[in-house]
């Protein structure tokens, strides 16, 4: 009986399915040929509906919940920290319209990464990093913070030298946190395929590798 | 004369007027902004279903061939 269950397409002992049997991936080398199990849509929906009800329950469907969540929330942070830019650096010289550069910034940024999603997908999860890692932690709350400190500093920057030369430093420094990244983040997305990959020859790499690269050598 | 119901001048206005709504309309909703927040939106949706579809890969055995 056992054995059964086991030779039965997709059933493991403990009747996971496995990956081309989930109903959404076509059985491996068929599906180009079209002699694949044909599923409609809304029976891959109700399987995997099934799949998530018999095999992960309630944490299954509250994990997804929560990825939805965490991408509307990212949507809505952007959007806030634009608009709190956007209020800081009115009437600023040299930043006006922050929040609008700051939501085109993040919005280049999050499009080249979905973008580069399509043509890297062995990277698509280093890339979603990535896209995580420019929009908030190098532009969108940095630059709302530069913002508001924009908007202190008027009240104290005077006319002196000092005053006006920060007052003229302060927005280029806007520039470089808010407006420069998504360039770098361009520049990253279109070689990311080599970025990491090391520029060692084999001779090099098996040395390193062997820890025969010292002194000891 | 024979009248019809619709000439050929009625069906034209009818077009130019619903041409001329989604103009409007058009020149009224799409702005630079909404542009943005239209693609920041649509760019963010995929990365959800990229992470959506690791969490259906995390819950299904991988696929060995067998050797």
């Amino acid at each position: 009986m056992r054995e059964e269950l086991n030779r039965q397409p997709g059933a493991w002992s403990d009747g996971v399915p496995t990956q081309s049997h989930d109903g959404k991936t076509p059985q491996p080398g068929a599906e180009h040929l079209g002699i694949g199990r044909y599923t409609s849509r809304v029976t891959q929906a109700a399987q995997r509906v099934s799949r998530l009800h018999q095999f992960e329950g309630t944490r299954g469907a509250s994990s997804r919940a929560s990825v939805v969540f965490r991408h509307v929330s990212y949507v809505l942070a952007v959007l806030l920290s634009a608009a709190v830019t956007q209020a800081a650096t009115a009437g600023i010289r040299n930043a006006q319209g922050g929040g609008w550069f700051m939501m085109l910034s993040c919005t280049s940024v999050v499009t080249i990464g979905a973008i580069s999603t399509l043509f890297y997908v062995n990277l698509r999860n280093q890339i979603i990093q990535r896209v995580r890692h420019y929009v908030f932690g190098i532009i969108a709350f940095p630059g709302t913070l530069l913002s508001i400190f924009l908007k202190a500093a008027q009240s104290w920057l005077g006319e002196d030298t000092l005053g006006s030369t920060l007052g003229a430093a302060l927005p280029v420094l806007f520039l470089a946190t808010v407006i420069i990244p998504a360039f770098v983040f361009g520049k990253e997305m279109m070689g990311i395929r080599s970025l990491h990959l090391s520029k060692l020859d084999d001779e090099e790499a098996v040395k390193l590798w062997t820890r025969q690269d010292g002194l000891s050598r | 004369m024979r009248r019809t119901v619709l000439t050929m001048d009625t069906i034209t206005n009818g077009l130019i007027t619903i041409a001329n709504g989604l103009l409007d309309l058009a020149s009224r909703v799409v702005s630079p902004i909404t542009v943005l927040v239209v693609l920041l939106v649509a760019s963010y949706a995929w990365l959800c279903l990229i992470e959506l579809d690791e969490l259906d890969r995390q819950g299904t055995k991988p696929e060995i061939g067998r050797h």
